[in-house]
């Protein structure tokens, strides 16, 4: 508690740092050591003006680059998620088992793709005051010995195995009393992620949709270029126009192309990772809530053992009629027992009330956290959302621009 | 008005002048259909002649209609064609006033329906204007599409056929169906989708040699299955057959032969009633074989196109065939190699347009379907900007996306109905002028295969004609010269005698059995000659050898006689002298009739070489200023399209950066 509370005041102090983070040129590596097996690595290159990444040695303007695959990512994911239980972790992109099977894991597309949505990871780290400060972060992003320093970590790590099953065990409780603050953001993020579901598959539609129509056009190209020979000749005004009109075409279909491969590589991506990020919203959520029900219960053990003591005081309590008769009649004392019970259950009251306070302490602390990591989820949402519909419109302005021009030539050479 | 009457004159006059030609040429020839000449009498009433003058397939500027007329005086227009029609039936007048008492009356209910119809017209167009996708335009891109329609109006600024509207009416029996409202001259009928069909069959039916202008094809079978009740009211299907009725017509009304047609004219004419000119002349004396017709004016009376070869059409001829065929005659030969040209061309054009065709509509579907796309990516991204309401900025720059996506959306679909309009239908019409094409040419082809088979049967007679004249022509000369040495050769003389009497009995015994048993008749002659030794030994022994060549042959034709009976399949050496004279006689009576033909079929080729030549190279341009034209109108499309876009994004860009 005291470690958050200080690691996000050292983030305060500290998220003054810019920090921006590329991830290029997957490459395909063969397995280093006796290994085999070949992986993809990226290169991963940092600029920042934080002078702790540049040891003070080099010049601020330096860019850092470093080499990691995607198992690296892994492990920062796994270690920052361990560290940081009340921060959202962002997601990384799904291991795709699929495309292993398929022998598609080294394609251009495929890597390309990752490479982005790695990108992706990265930068919102980086956005995140308690974890761009992290030190492996850190480590990750700027030392030659990560691979060592990776092996000593990879056996050691500690398993969260605990934590699954208990959010198994309360997967199908409630809370009792939400917040409504709690109540709005769930809602919200229950619309923002049927928005942007709704939006990645549409947009898929239109890359398969953009594909076959650049496809309709190369055929449609190879025709006028056919037309135009035949006409040659007979009305080279219309061959010449025709030939126009088919360069205009082709250009039109290359255009299509790149346009549709910004929309698959990084787009797509983009919105899916947005989809992953709110799903990891949401685990943390759950997470509070499960903070929040372990207060509950205890809150309702408490009330249930006061009550209790209370009807022994009263005399009534605990105990119906025909037991009290029947242990009358056993010559126990029912004074003795009644006043033992009443002191084991202010024992466990007391105890009950310092556990609840601290249940209520750590609840109350973990939804701060959460509503700070909500806070902070939209901001890097809503900068995300301004990038990739900037980039979008960027795209997109490209891509008519190049068409305006391809065609107003195309209509003023016609004749 | 006065124009029509003018018209009505110019027809009248050439009737007049047609009736006279054809009367001198039918002085000349026995007619065969002098039985049946009332039936061509009527019907060339209806019909305005073309090629009056042979050989001069010039259009007649008297044929052009003026192009200005205001022809609102129904009634005028009404008397003189009914005047055409009194003419052939003018001992009949009872059927001329029946007729006009139907088109009176169909008149009426025509009028009657068309009120009808444009009170539904209010229906169907607000109707119409429910499955407008651009109900909320945002201004430029309403503007856009006004662009677009200006576009596509381009092209029919030179139209003077429109069709005005199109809705449900009830035909004169009641019947519910779709009528086209067409617009020409001031004046509207009404024409079905069937009318229109029953039109295009029939002007494929008049002009063999002419090009037609397709219509928009019938309902697919699929439409009808899948949606049964609706089909035929699908209001798309019928605001395009509406743009391809009015293309028809205008192409049919900017080709003059078919524009001074009077199945054309009637068909514009709200006075007749379509099913009343399709069971009436000239339409039900259209001959059974083109082919047996003039093929300039299929319904023009014509004595000796009967009689003319009918090829079968199944069997038409190569083009090396042709031009095997035409090796004698260099004119012709020339024009051959010409359409052979054209139409290679003409058949490469379709092997390349078809395939584009084919892309194009898959274009068009897959653009519509990504326009879909679009405009729920607008709506999903509205949405989207509402659940940032709370960020103010980012909200209204997901909606300006949100925008860009249905501009994106609205521009999509004005480009693809462009597609549609102009590409789409227009290579379409092309796609199927092409395939009609092969029907002219067929058809000359067919005309060709006429002429060089009368031209080989005249080729045969002739020749058949000059051996059996030459054989006659031999003969006299050897009997001149028999005749000749019996004055100074005693045996000679004795052999010219021998031959009259056996010619003589030769004639009686084939007076009384007229069979070929001529061996006794030409072995006395060899007999005869043995007794001769005098000098002119061989003028005998040439005889002698003739003779005896006959007798071989004379046994030779028995023989042959076994497979075949017809005499002038002999040559004329196994006749006798008779048979000759009468075969000479037949033959000269077939080759008077052949040259007839001949000459006939001769200047049909000469027409449909001309009038073929002229609507295919007419097919050509139009193909080629079709695509010019339609290369323009796309690029306009596509950069009109773009320019929306862009703009639109270039809008939500600037928002975002003052993020």
């Amino acid at each position: 508690m005291e470690q958050i509370n200080k690691d996000s005041m050292k983030a305060d102090q500290q998220k003054d740092f810019n920090m921006e983070i590329t991830v290029s040129d997957p490459q395909k590596r063969t397995g280093e050591g006796g290994t085999s097996t070949a992986y993809v690595s990226y290169q991963i290159s940092t600029k920042t003006d934080n002078p702790g990444y540049h040891d003070g040695k080099f010049n601020m303007n330096d860019i850092i680059v470093v080499h990691r695959r995607y198992s690296d990512l892994l492990l920062l994911h796994d270690v920052l998620a361990n560290d940081y239980p009340t921060c959202i972790i962002p997601p990384l992109p799904d291991k795709k088992v699929f495309q292993y099977i398929a022998g598609d894991r080294f394609s251009q597309r495929f890597t390309q793709k990752r490479s982005h949505s790695l990108q992706n990871f990265l930068r919102r780290i980086s956005l995140h005051p308690t974890l761009s400060q992290s030190s492996i972060l850190k480590m990750f992003l700027t030392s030659n010995d990560w691979d060592t320093y990776r092996r000593s970590l990879i056996d050691n790590l500690p398993s969260n195995k605990e934590e699954v099953t208990d959010a198994f065990m309360n997967a199908f409780k409630s809370v009792n009393i939400q917040n409504d603050e709690f109540i709005e953001i769930k809602e919200r993020s229950d619309k923002l992620d049927h928005t942007i579901t709704k939006l990645d598959k549409i947009f898929h539609k239109v890359v398969k949709k953009n594909d076959s129509i650049s496809e309709d056009y190369v055929k449609l190209g190879t025709a006028l270029q056919e037309l135009s020979e035949l006409v040659t000749g007979e009305n080279d005004e219309l061959a010449k126009n025709l030939k126009i009109f088919q360069e205009g075409i082709i250009q039109l279909s290359y255009l299509i192309n790149d346009l549709n491969k910004y929309l698959d590589y990084d787009y797509l991506v983009d919105l899916k990772d947005m989809e992953h990020y709110i799903e990891s919203m949401r685990q943390l959520i759950k997470l509070k809530d499960q903070k929040q029900i372990d207060y509950e219960e205890l809150n309702e053990y408490l009330t249930k053992s006061i009550k209790e003591k209370d009807d022994l005081i009263a005399g009534y309590g605990g105990s119906n009629f025909f037991t009290n008769k029947l242990e009358e009649l056993a010559g126990i004392s029912q004074e003795a027992s009644r006043r033992d019970k009443i002191t084991k259950l202010e024992e466990r009251i007391t105890s009950l009330d310092g556990e609840l306070e601290n249940a209520r302490k750590i609840a109350d602390g973990f939804e701060q956290e959460t509503l700070k990591e909500i806070a902070q989820f939209e901001n890097v949402k809503a900068k995300e959302l301004k990038d990739t519909l900037g980039e979008l419109a960027d795209e997109n302005i490209k891509f008519y621009e190049k068409m305006l021009q391809t065609w107003t030539k195309v209509d003023e050479s016609l004749v | 008005m006065n124009n029509i009457n003018i018209f009505e004159n110019l027809n009248n006059n050439k009737i007049k002048n047609d009736n006279d030609e054809e009367e001198e040429e039918e002085e000349e020839d026995n007619n065969p259909f002098s039985g049946t000449n009332h039936m061509f009498a009527s019907g060339m009433a209806g019909v305005p002649d073309i090629d009056t003058l042979s050989g001069t397939t010039e259009l007649k500027p008297g044929y052009e209609y003026p192009s200005q007329q205001s022809a609102e005086n129904n009634n005028n227009h009404k008397d003189t064609t009914l005047d055409n029609n009194d003419s052939p039936y003018s001992d009949d007048a009872n059927l001329s006033t029946i007729s006009s008492r139907t088109h009176s009356s169909s008149n009426s209910s025509d009028i009657d329906s068309h009120d009808f119809h444009s009170n539904s017209n209010v229906n169907s167009t607000s109707s119409n204007s429910q499955y407008e996708p651009y109900e909320n335009l945002s201004l430029s891109v309403a503007l856009a599409q006004q662009q677009n329609q200006e576009n596509i109006m381009q092209d029919q600024k030179d139209w003077q056929i429109k069709i005005v509207e199109s809705g449900n009416f009830n035909d004169q029996w009641g019947k519910h169906t779709i009528g086209y409202v067409i617009h020409y001259n001031d004046k509207e009928v009404i024409r079905r989708y069937s009318e229109f069909s029953s039109l295009h069959d029939l002007l494929v039916k008049f002009f063999p040699t002419i090009v037609v202008p397709p219509i928009p094809s019938k309902h697919s079978l699929m439409k009808y299955f899948l949606n049964p009740i609706n089909a035929q009211y699908d209001t798309k299907v019928i605001e395009k057959r509406k743009r391809k009725f009015a293309s028809f017509l205008n192409n049919c009304n900017n080709t003059p032969e078919i524009k001074s047609h009077i199945i054309f004219q009637k068909f514009l004419d709200p006075d007749f009633v379509w099913k009343d000119v399709i069971h009436s002349p000239p339409v039900t004396i259209l001959p059974q074989n083109n082919l047996l017709a003039p093929p300039l004016n299929q319904v023009k009376p014509s004595p000796l196109h009967p009689l003319l070869p009918s090829p079968n059409t199944s069997n038409s001829p190569t083009n090396s065939q042709i031009m095997d065929s035409l090796k004698d005659n260099t004119e012709l030969m020339n024009v051959a190699k010409e359409f052979i040209k054209i139409e290679s061309l003409l058949s490469h054009y379709l092997a390349i347009l078809q395939p584009i065709y084919n892309e194009v509509k898959h274009n068009k579907f897959h653009l519509s379907s990504l326009s879909g796309q679009f405009a729920e990516l607008g709506a999903f991204y509205n949405a989207l900007s509402i659940e940032n309401l709370p960020f103010g900025k980012l909200s209204s720059c997901i909606e300006k996306v949100g925008r860009s996506y249905d501009i994106k959306y609205v521009s999509m679909e004005v480009l693809t109905e462009g597609i549609q309009n102009l590409l789409e239908e227009n290579v379409e019409e092309i796609v199927k002028l092409l395939l009609d094409s092969r029907r002219v040419i067929v058809f000359k082809n067919m005309k060709l295969c006429q002429y060089q088979i009368v031209k080989i049967t005249l080729q045969k007679r002739q020749n058949r004609l000059k051996e059996l004249n030459e054989f006659e022509d031999k003969l006299n000369r050897l009997d001149m010269a028999l005749n000749r040495d019996a004055v100074s050769s005693r045996t000679v003389a004795t052999v010219v005698d021998n031959l009259k009497r056996k010619d003589y009995d030769n004639n009686k015994k084939n007076g009384n059995t007229n069979t070929n048993n001529n061996v006794e008749s030409t072995n006395q002659p060899i007999e005869s000659n043995n007794n001769s030794n005098e000098p002119d030994l061989e003028q005998i022994k040439l005889e002698q050898k003739h003779i005896q060549l006959q007798y071989q042959l004379q046994k030779k034709r028995k023989k042959i006689n076994k497979y075949t009976s017809k005499l002038d399949s002999l040559g004329p050496e196994f006749l006798t002298k008779t048979e000759r004279d009468l075969e000479g006689k037949r033959i000269a009576k077939e080759i008077e009739k052949l040259n007839e033909c001949f000459k006939v079929i001769q200047r049909d080729i000469k027409e449909v070489n001309l009038s073929s030549m002229t609507s295919l190279a007419n097919l050509l341009q139009h193909v080629q200023n079709k695509l010019d034209f339609m290369l323009h109108g796309i690029v306009k499309l596509i950069l009109n399209y773009n320019l929306e876009c862009l703009n639109a994004w270039k809008e939500a860009k600037s928002l975002i950066n003052e993020m």
